[in-house]
């Protein structure tokens, strides 16, 4: 075959291959992969464009903005950092005012990646809605958290009884007798210590009356200061 | 420690208030057995001792006061979380960086303009620095509620002055209130804000700026 024509056909097909092989490289393309991802609820895609690094904390919840139209605005790039103002509008109302919201980039080894985290967070909302979000989101794990250790120390606690029921049952018979002495001593000793207490207190009312008042708090603050303390 | 808060769903960087909750818990615990060596005491600055100008914000007058200010610091975080006139890196260390910052600036605001307050306790002037800086970083980001937040924190701060320190809080924390460190945190937090967000805005127009769309 003459090869200008090979040329002919092998140029537009590595070219071909090439754009096929070759992933989104610009802020824009990774922003518009990423979103087209996320409303497809595509947790492994996602996390291939993204700073996320487990899939399963994905937030399903993008999927319902499937039925948004994407569209990008200004793109900053930044040194390693870059954003991209963007905005989802209804498919069959875009003249309403859609929700308008920033993706953020940051480079990590030449390859852009949107910071999942705080494009997660701009695109949900202002910081009230953040808060209140995190809230549950910390709820939720310390629930499941709570839950598990309740469970393991459950079964610990079941097991602990069991052995402690048998040992009560065996030492029953020794401890009646000894149980009632010690009853008896202790009574005695507990008398002695109320009584004890008693002249204590007395004591130390009496003391309290004759003193001068004093502030019984504990001060953190140098006593050498003489005027007001002031503090915010 | 960073996976634990993690899993917790804590922001990222939340490192930066814990550790600022332990210098201060520290500071409290050293100042119950040295009480002289941390607040901010003016004559004690005059004499040379300058890391009061830091150390005063850090530690408290009571308990009380400790908890109170160390709620209001978690809870700021959980608000504003990582901010984005900071950027991504080394949050951490941008977040003590601004919390020193901020406390240097009141320092020395109340060592020129308020040659009254003679002495100071409390974290209370940054945490205005750091609610306003939160504000005006929600706003660089579009979030028109960073205007809200500034405009209360504006109203609150104003309120002090005109109605006078809150005598509840005072007696809560056994001293008075001192709003002029109120007023200068959230003038030093606001103006640093703005200053950063100028700054990152100038930087971008006049680097690497690609339209689309």
């Amino acid at each position: 075959m003459n090869p200008r024509y090979l040329r002919l056909i092998l140029v537009p097909a590595l070219a071909a291959i090439m754009v096929a092989c070759s992933g989104p490289e610009s802020p824009q393309d990774v922003t518009k992969a990423f979103w087209q991802a996320a409303v497809q609820g595509d947790a492994g895609e996602v996390a291939e464009y993204s700073t996320l690094k487990a899939p399963e904390r994905f937030d399903a919840d993008f999927a319902r903005w499937a039925e948004y139209q994407p569209s990008w605005g200004r793109v900053i790039i930044d040194s390693d950092e870059a954003s991209v103002v963007s905005r989802f509008s209804s498919k069959e109302h875009p003249q309403y005012r859609g929700r308008s919201f920033t993706t953020y980039l940051v480079q990590r080894d030449g390859e852009w990646l949107v910071d999942y985290e705080r494009t997660v967070s701009s695109a949900r909302g202002d910081a009230f809605g953040d808060l209140l979000r995190q809230f549950d989101q910390l709820g939720k794990s310390l629930s499941e958290q709570f839950d598990q250790s309740a469970e393991q120390a459950g079964d610990q606690m079941d097991l602990m009884l069991e052995q402690l029921g048998q040992e009560m049952e065996k030492a029953q018979g020794q401890m009646n007798e000894q149980a009632t002495e010690a009853v008896e001593n202790f009574s005695e000793e507990l008398r002695k210590a109320l009584e004890k207490m008693d002249k204590s207190l007395q004591r130390a009312l009496e003391e309290e009356q004759e003193a001068p008042a004093e502030g019984d708090s504990k001060q953190f603050h140098s006593v050498a200061l003489r005027n007001p303390l002031r503090a915010g | 420690m960073a996976d634990y808060l993690e899993k917790l769903r804590f922001p990222a960087g939340s490192e930066g208030p814990l550790l600022l909750l332990l210098f201060c818990g520290s500071l409290q615990f050293l100042q119950s057995l040295f009480p002289d060596p941390f607040l901010y005491e003016r004559a004690a600055i005059a004499g040379g001792q300058w890391w009061r100008l830091l150390s005063g914000h850090l530690v408290h007058t009571n308990t009380a006061h400790l908890l109170l200010n160390g709620a209001a610091v978690i809870a700021l975080w959980l608000v504003f979380g990582r901010s984005a006139l900071l950027g991504n890196r080394h949050s951490v260390a941008k977040y003590l960086a601004l919390v020193a910052l901020l406390a240097l600036l009141i320092s020395g605001g109340l060592w020129l303009w308020f040659p009254n307050v003679d002495n100071y306790y409390g974290i209370s002037g940054v945490l205005h620095g750091l609610f306003c800086f939160g504000a005006i970083s929600e706003l660089s980001q579009r979030r028109w509620s960073g205007a809200l937040l500034l405009a209360g924190c504006a109203g609150k701060v104003a309120w002090e002055w005109i109605a006078g320190p809150s005598a509840a809080t005072g007696a809560l924390i056994e001293a008075e209130v001192a709003i002029s460190s109120h007023l200068l945190g959230s003038v030093s937090g606001t103006l640093f804000a703005l200053v950063l967000w100028i700054t990152r805005s100038a930087r971008c127009e006049g680097g690497a700026i690609h339209s689309a769309g």
